[in-house]
């Protein structure tokens, strides 16, 4: 139990960020002074109650009855009532509080995934209720990695084919959810095989995580910092991940296969989770300020390896803490030097766009509109002869000539043969050229 | 202090003169990624040196007048990819083998320059570049698979040298080809009628600058792929990493050549053969050793 109590702790201290800066909860402790909407208000009220009562929870989940009650009252108070509807929910955290770390666990896991399925565009709540899964749920996965997993993802499809979903953007959200979960299975693999490299990087992705969804709940742009793209964290968490569970694939036996699929599938659920994101980014990403770009910049450039010192310190190599300034270690031993890579851009970067600092960043492409000294510079290469060599034309017609010859008699031998596309035998020939190389190499 | 000031003085004299290496040799790989497959085709195209004075205006004007910032983000990214991707160690062999190892990752690279490619022609392309992306993760993982614990093209080609022969060169070469029939970047009408779709008054400078820049893109890719198809030449020191550079660019063009003029990138059956053959390969060489 030396790894399980911080973890939980870091759990209970993102839930604190998380009550601090959201907006609901804002918008509740000023209407204390200030007249706002009663909806909002109460709206606001029930959010604080509900993340509260979930703090309690985590904080109890020793005593398992009294978390699970907690649970279910957490998660009624966050969706205003629509969220704990379905009836079966009572006999599974029932069970849960009977069998915590066999198949009540699952049934813990139906009720989150459920609730947080439900609670759509609400950030807070999904985020809450992925909180409660991954703290109360952690017995399950230590026990029993692999019926983690796979029970996540069963369950994460029976919710996606039971619910009566109203758009296509809620099935990716539900990648956003499945994601830490299968990073905490791969935590838990990757211990019970003796791993310390794996579980360093998976819990690094882990946390990586879940601070950018926090960071998105609470500041909406930050939502951009999950997009899969190479230079922010999104990507990071897609690369370390896929590295964890290849790690645990190529230097464990019995999980190659399963460990590839692991790694292919949190990439996929990076990228289905930038669908989402450039579908919601793509109102908020026109009135961006400069100060926005700048803590943006900053999140995104500081936040990996921030994350990976403390994943470093929860796994006890704490002391090893400044490798995480220029690289980020992948789960199995190889390196992202990633802040190597910021320094490099920031520079060329600032020379490239010399000049145009100062304006925003829109401002450039209005500005270069009728540019004449330029198009003058421009003009003796707009004028240029072009070449046209001769001799080599000729040797082309020849060339092309023979090559359509050879078709011709081609078809002609391949119209024998039991075969309808030429362009399947040549590839299947070209395979069967690297074969014969690659045997004549060994 | 004196040693620490000497050794940062080295490395950015390593860092300038790769850069002033693919600054020179850039102009050629446009040539010749654009104009050579015209040439063959037979119609009749600019000469090279006209390649030469177009990019010397182009470089001219920048650093005159700046980039907006978003086109100069994106110049900076493809750059920094051509630049990690080149594995040139002219003056400092470390700086060459830390690029070289920590940052040439295939799916790193590859998706630095899909993420630069959406950015400057988003919308019409996504499904092929989640596509492509996929592809890009199916080559990491049996790269991993096949040499556990490497790190990087510098890793690989490492490994190879120690072991010729091994599965990881034909698994990297299966990965070259379904890249190359997958290959998503925007070609230059594309750019064209999604910067007209967009109605931005955009100038003709502009324009030709958007081009540059995708022409970077297109530049880096072919490098990518010509480093999974030949890895045994990346990372070569001194001057034989140049001759390594240009005999790799020339590869992956070909191949990218190759794959638009069979017209086999309407044949999805074809990539997934590719990549079932190289997990095939990636299993063997790992069940074997």
């Amino acid at each position: 139990m030396s790894f399980h109590d911080p973890f939980m702790v870091c759990l209970l201290v993102f839930m604190a960020v998380l009550l601090c800066g959201e907006r609901h909860v804002r918008i509740f402790v000023s209407g204390l002074w200030r007249s706002v909407p009663l909806a909002l208000w109460r709206r606001g009220g029930c959010h604080m109650a509900g993340m509260v009562v979930a703090m309690l929870a985590l904080a109890v989940s020793h005593h398992v009855g009294a978390a699970a009650c907690l649970v279910a009252v957490s998660l009624t108070l966050m969706g205003g009532g629509t969220v704990f509807q379905p009836v079966w929910g009572i006999p599974a955290l029932v069970g849960y509080g009977l069998l915590p770390d066999g198949a009540g666990g699952v049934g813990l896991m139906a009720v989150c995934l459920w609730g947080a399925g439900r609670a759509g565009s609400d950030g807070a709540a999904r985020l809450v209720a992925l909180f409660l899964l991954l703290g109360l749920g952690h017995g399950l996965a230590a026990l029993h990695p692999l019926g983690w997993v796979l029970a996540a993802v069963g369950l994460a499809g029976v919710c996606l084919l039971a619910g009566a979903w109203p758009d296509r953007l809620s099935l990716y959200r539900h990648c956003r959810l499945v994601r830490p979960v299968l990073l905490l299975g791969i935590v838990e693999i990757s211990r019970q095989q003796g791993m310390d490299l794996g579980v360093e990087g998976a819990l690094f992705a882990l946390l990586l995580d879940l601070v950018c969804q926090s960071l998105a709940v609470i500041w909406h742009r930050a939502a951009l910092l999950l997009l899969p793209a190479p230079p922010l964290p999104g990507f990071v968490v897609g690369w370390v991940g896929l590295h964890a569970a290849l790690g645990l694939s190529s230097s464990t036996e019995g999980w190659t296969v399963v460990g590839c699929l692991l790694g292919v599938a949190i990439m996929g659920l990076a990228c289905g989770d930038g669908m989402v994101l450039l579908g919601e980014g793509a109102a908020v990403l026109p009135e961006e300020r400069r100060r926005s770009w700048i803590w943006g910049l900053f999140l995104a450039m500081g936040l990996p390896s921030a994350c990976g010192m403390v994943a470093g310190w929860m796994t006890g190599h704490g002391a090893g803490w400044a490798a995480w300034l220029y690289g980020l270690s992948g789960g199995d031993g190889s390196l992202m030097a990633l802040p190597l890579f910021w320094a490099g851009l920031l520079p060329l970067w600032f020379c490239l766009s010399r000049g145009r600092w100062r304006d925003g960043p829109d401002a450039g492409l209005q500005r270069d509109g009728g540019s004449s000294p330029m198009l003058g510079s421009l003009q003796p290469y707009m004028q240029a002869q072009p070449v046209r060599p001769r001799g080599l034309r000729r040797w082309l017609m020849r060339g092309q000539r023979q090559v359509r010859s050879v078709r011709l008699s081609a078809r002609e031998i391949l119209s024998l043969l039991p075969v309808q596309e030429p362009e399947a035998v040549f590839w299947l020939v070209f395979l069967g050229g690297v074969l014969v190389v690659m045997g004549l190499a060994q | 202090m004196g040693m620490v000031l000497l050794s940062g003085l080295r490395v950015l004299l390593e860092l300038s003169l790769q850069l002033a290496v693919i600054l020179l040799l850039l102009p050629a790989m446009f040539w010749l990624g654009e104009d050579v497959p015209a040439l063959l085709v037979g119609r009749a195209v600019a000469p090279l040196r006209e390649r030469y004075g177009r990019m010397a205006a182009f470089w001219r004007l920048t650093l005159r007048h700046g980039l907006p910032l978003e086109d100069g983000l994106m110049l900076a990214l493809g750059l920094l990819v051509l630049l990690c991707l080149a594995g040139l160690s002219i003056v400092m062999p470390d700086v060459g083998a830390v690029m070289g190892a920590w940052l040439a990752d295939p799916l790193l690279m590859g998706s630095v320059l899909l993420a630069g490619a959406f950015w400057a022609v988003p919308g019409p392309l996504w499904w092929m570049h989640g596509r492509c992306c996929l592809v890009l993760c199916l080559t990491e993982a049996f790269i991993v698979l096949a040499a556990p614990g490497v790190t990087g093209l510098r890793g690989v080609q490492q490994l190879l040298l120690a072991a010729p022969g091994s599965s990881l060169a034909g698994t990297a070469l299966c990965c070259a080809v379904a890249l190359a029939l997958t290959t998503s970047l925007p070609d230059r009408q594309t750019l064209a009628d999604d910067m007209v779709a967009r109605g931005q008054p955009v100038g003709r400078l502009a324009r030709d600058q958007r081009q540059v820049i995708v022409g970077v893109y297109h530049a880096g890719w072919s490098l990518l792929l010509g480093d999974l198809l030949l890895p045994v030449l990346f990372g070569l020191e001194g001057p034989g990493g140049v001759l390594g550079l240009s005999v790799r660019f020339v590869g992956g063009s070909v191949l990218v050549a190759l794959g638009q003029m069979t017209g086999m990138r309407r044949h999805g059956r074809f990539v997934a053969l590719l990549l079932g053959l190289a997990g095939l390969m990636a299993l063997a060489g790992r069940f074997a050793v």
